[in-house]
């Protein structure tokens, strides 16, 4: 028993090892820089007690970073589902070339977010942008925008390339659990005279609960990471109109050198990670499945 | 089941105009690029710039991150799975964490230890920071694989005298390969598109990885000696490598995703 123990050990030190130093670490390190005035260069750091915390509460802009957050979790989860669920659907019912459509959908996610991000700031510009040029060749001009220059609609378009980036995630999660459930309910419910909408409402929804909830966590948690669109698109642009948390503690650690003010963020959302991650452990564990986690 | 034929005909038209969508952005870039001087803008892209050492930093990176991952990743999936020891599932779980922490909460201070360790401006800035993450984004789902697989296989090879070291490598490295694999497709693609770290821990532009080279151009084009068109073959060049890679992992990595390898 004592040497199975040591064994067990020894099989996890090496992800231990990472996890403590490239994780927890870190962690750890912003969190105490989060109490100081620094500007992350020098040698001299001086503590600043929460006068961090007490300025973010007082920064419009944390106000915004938090607005533009939860907009974009929620329309983004909510329409990638949406489409999601559809495709999904159709794939069930077995539309004609469903693998090949599977297959295109699915090639945004593989994607290098800094080209798609590239790509798109051609289409969205304002002057020879593809998107006003089309708008204007068939005669809807009223309809052309400044885009990513507006601050109306520059989140707007964000959030438009982020589901066109993720909807064929959800519709592989969304897929790959209709495929678990049993065809026997399906003929039971055709049998009792349900229409496939009912069918639909009444079994395909409630029991794909788990990739709803799995969406749902991933979706908030990828809106908190989220850095990569807005960076190439926007640069967090216009007046802080496209600013999410990644985006400005990129500003106040790398651009203001405002060090403790960027950990105080950092805590912020940290604190926000692990209050969605309490919540998916809650709602994991009240069905006793944690396998679900992952789809 | 039969389809209706109102299902068929407007199922069709949605996905069509969903591959519209999804494709146009990538075949206007294809058609771009060979706008105005056809083939001889690539030819523009070999003669202005040398992608070569950003491709490299990024086989270096994906690589290096590869090899850790599969080690570090099968062999604590293995633990968690098989193996009993004190603490088990507290740790398992405080692991699990670490695929919830959203990068920018841990940049700034891995800058500080990869420029304290000297290793900035080099490929191994960026593998050690991935495969850390990489390891608790897939060890879940790499414990439920193993999870699945029947412990008579490995109690017979214990009765016969295997160590666990022997029977990790000998029996249960060689039939989780389908759920390795997958994950390995995963931290494949994470660690070659990944941006954030990449172009802060490598700051010079001559080896940076190739998902940080497109930020270049964005300033650069339009301008003298770089017109749009040959940004475009350049981004097309950027996108080949990982378009290849999904064109033969597509399979793969959709049967994952949708035959039992996330769900153990």
């Amino acid at each position: 028993m004592q040497k199975k123990n040591l064994s067990g050990y020894l099989f996890i030190l090496p992800i231990v090892i990472l996890f403590l130093i490239f994780i927890a670490y870190p962690i750890v390190y912003s969190f105490i820089i989060s109490f100081y005035d620094w500007n992350g260069i020098s040698i001299e750091k001086e503590f600043a007690g929460l006068s961090n915390y007490t300025a973010l509460m007082h920064d419009p802009i944390m106000i915004k970073v938090l607005k533009n957050f939860f907009i974009f979790a929620f329309s983004t989860i909510i329409i990638q589902a949406i489409l999601g669920l559809v495709f999904a659907s159709f794939f069930m019912r077995r539309l004609k070339f469903s693998g090949f459509y599977r297959i295109i959908f699915y090639v945004p996610v593989v994607a290098t977010p800094a080209i798609v991000g590239n790509i798109f700031s051609k289409i969205f510009e304002t002057n020879r942008g593809y998107l006003n040029t089309i708008l204007r060749a068939v005669g809807l001009d009223s309809l052309c925008q400044q885009w990513l220059a507006d601050p109306k609609w520059a989140l707007a378009c964000i959030i438009f390339v982020n589901i066109w980036q993720w909807t064929g995630y959800s519709m592989l999660m969304y897929y790959a659990n209709m495929l678990n459930i049993s065809d026997e309910l399906y003929e039971a419910a055709t049998l009792d005279g349900a229409n496939k909408f009912q069918q639909f409402y009444k079994i395909t929804f409630p029991l794909l609960r788990g990739t709803h909830y799995t969406l749902f966590i991933m979706g908030m948690l990828g809106s908190l990471k989220c850095f990569d669109l807005p960076y190439v698109l926007t640069k967090g642009g216009p007046n802080y109109a496209t600013e999410f948390f990644s985006t400005y503690i990129y500003k106040q650690s790398f651009n203001l050198f405002k060090q403790g003010r960027a950990s105080a963020i950092v805590v912020v959302m940290f604190m926000i990670a692990m209050i969605i991650t309490l919540v998916q452990l809650k709602l994991y564990y009240r069905n006793d499945k944690d396998k679900e986690l992952a789809g | 089941m039969k389809n209706s034929l109102l299902f068929k005909i407007g199922g069709q038209i949605i996905c069509l105009a969903a591959t519209a969508v999804f494709l146009f952005p990538l075949i206007l870039m294809l058609i771009r690029s060979f706008s105005g001087n056809g083939i001889q803008n690539y030819i523009r892209v070999f003669e202005t710039i040398d992608l070569a050492p950003n491709f490299l930093t990024s086989i270096i990176v994906v690589f290096g991150t590869l090899l850790i991952v599969s080690l570090a990743a099968s062999m604590s999936a293995f633990a968690f799975s098989k193996l009993e020891f004190p603490c088990k599932k507290v740790i398992y779980y405080t692991l699990l964490t670490g695929m919830m922490i959203p990068t920018s909460a841990l940049i700034f201070p891995l800058f500080q230890i990869v420029r304290g360790l000297n290793l900035n401006n080099t490929p191994f800035s960026l593998i050690l920071p991935y495969a850390a993450l990489n390891c608790c984004t897939n060890l879940m789902m790499l414990k439920n694989f193993i999870d699945s697989l029947p412990n008579e296989l490995m109690d017979a090879a214990s009765i016969d005298g295997a160590g666990t070291a022997k029977i990790y490598t000998s029996i249960i490295l060689p039939i989780s390969i389908p759920g390795l694999a997958f994950v390995l497709i995963q931290t494949f693609l994470s660690a070659w598109n990944e941006l954030q770290m990449a172009m802060i821990f490598i700051n010079d532009t001559k080896i940076q990885p190739i998902s940080v080279v497109p930020l270049r151009f964005i300033q650069t084009a339009g301008g003298q000696g770089f017109p749009v068109e040959v940004m475009y073959a350049a981004l097309v060049i950027c996108l080949t490598p990982i378009v290849l890679f999904y064109v033969f992992g597509s399979r793969f990595l959709i049967s994952g995703l949708t035959q039992g390898a996330v769900k153990g």
